[in-house]
């Protein structure tokens, strides 16, 4: 709505959703969590209790914007913006989700890893509607942790790290760390997961947290601009790995004491 | 024609696809409590509550209030009967210039709604989507506290 009262898109045709109820639902099932992509950010928020996953998710929307602008956007528009700096897309591909996108052929799934194309660019083809965003719960017990650097509250990252680990009987068995604000669209950092799958959890000790850390950094490629400098956005991504992957850890180990 | 309820009122208003909600209350309802600042959702000072829900009105269109229940300044207390809010951040001058007053007002009734006994830091974070360029926000956040006090003690002599 910004950008068209800002003259910065053109546009023919514009069909509100809004009046769509059907499009705005938290489903919670047995293997994942289903939302609905007319599903406003403080609905993310207000459902944190629900369970552990929406814990997560429902802690990062808090992060975004203001209470009544919450109110008003989705997470349909927050993906569909493809902002490189959007606080849910990070979490989104660190948790491994999926998008539903519906067109005159039928819907189709694409891993939201795949969905971001670009700045402001998505999968998403002429007449096709993003529907539904679904997480699924691994077979192994999982933790989620995002962090970002932000100058204020309702400010955007200037940049962010989500991690995710599943472990069984103490071992990593598998680990996504995403990042953004780093490149057009948010990346994983596939050095730091390969490092860290196979690890025994009690031994991942400060070295190999900042290790894990360094090697995110060197799958980043950010950029200097207004808000923060290269060199900057590289130390922090760093950091907010580091600090991600080490409250993952610790929850993850309280988890299966 | 498009129908709005305000502040317990039914209007019929046209609202042309563009028009954003402040501009149809401000412009078409002479509800000019609305106060719009940035015109872009950052600064809160058009808030307005729709559906008990707090909204920044100048990103909302018109047509998008069609069968919602909107309240504004306007429709909290009047002149004589003032909300316990509106009381409260008077006494404790919770303001400068007052332009921003109607939007914190309104959120911090959206915001009580949810949390009636807040902390200090709570009530803070509460009023975070709202911007005072006067400044005058450590007695905006005493106003909160003092609203709250107001309104829970309302509730036990009720």
């Amino acid at each position: 709505m910004l950008q068209w009262r800002a003259g910065d898109v053109d546009i023919d045709y514009c069909i509100d959703l809004t009046f769509v109820p059907t499009l705005n639902y938290i489903e919670n099932e047995r293997d994942g969590v289903r939302i609905g992509a007319m599903t406003s950010l403080d609905a993310l928020d207000n459902a944190a209790s629900l369970n552990q996953l929406m814990k997560v998710i429902g802690y990062t929307a808090r992060l975004m914007c203001t209470k009544q602008t919450r109110t008003i956007s989705t997470v349909g528009g927050n993906m569909c913006n493809a902002s490189p700096g959007a606080d849910l897309s990070p979490l989104f591909v660190a948790l491994d989700s999926e998008a539903t996108i519906m067109g005159s052929d039928g819907s189709r799934t694409v891993l939201m890893e795949n969905f971001f194309q670009g700045v402001n660019e998505t999968i998403l083809k002429d007449e096709e509607l993003l529907v539904e965003i679904r997480v699924p719960v691994p077979d192994h017990p999982r933790e989620a942790c995002y962090k970002r650097v932000a100058r204020t509250f309702v400010d955007i990252a200037l940049i962010s790290s989500a991690v995710s680990i599943s472990s069984d009987n103490g071992v990593v068995t598998d680990a996504r760390i995403s990042l953004g604000s780093v490149a057009p669209v948010p990346i994983r950092s596939r050095a730091a997961e390969q490092k860290l799958i196979g690890s025994i959890l009690s031994e991942i000790d400060d070295d190999i947290l900042e290790e894990i850390g360094q090697l995110a950094a060197t799958d980043a490629s950010p950029i200097s601009d207004i808000r923060a400098g290269k060199v900057y956005r590289l130390d922090m991504c760093t950091v907010l790995t580091r600090r991600s992957l080490e409250e993952s850890v610790r929850n993850l180990i309280r988890k299966q004491i | 024609m498009t129908k709005l309820a305000v502040n317990g009122k039914e209007f019929e208003v046209e609202i042309k696809p563009h028009e954003s909600l402040a501009d149809v209350l401000r412009n078409q309802l002479d509800l000019i409590g609305v106060r719009v600042s940035c015109n872009e959702g950052e600064c809160g000072s058009c808030t307005v509550i729709m559906d008990g829900k707090p909204v920044t009105a100048c990103i909302v269109l018109g047509m998008q209030a069609e069968g919602k229940e909107i309240l504004t300044i306007e429709g909290l207390g009047t002149v004589d009967n003032l909300h316990p809010i509106q009381q409260a951040y008077i006494e404790e001058q919770g303001f400068q210039c007052a332009f921003c007053t109607p939007g914190f007002i309104l959120a911090t009734k959206a915001f009580l709604d949810e949390n009636p006994d807040p902390t200090a830091e709570e009530a803070a974070i509460g009023i975070s989507g709202n911007i005072c360029r006067c400044g005058a926000y450590p007695y905006i956040v005493q106003s909160v506290l003092s609203a709250a006090r107001k309104l829970r003690e309302q509730e036990t002599t009720e």
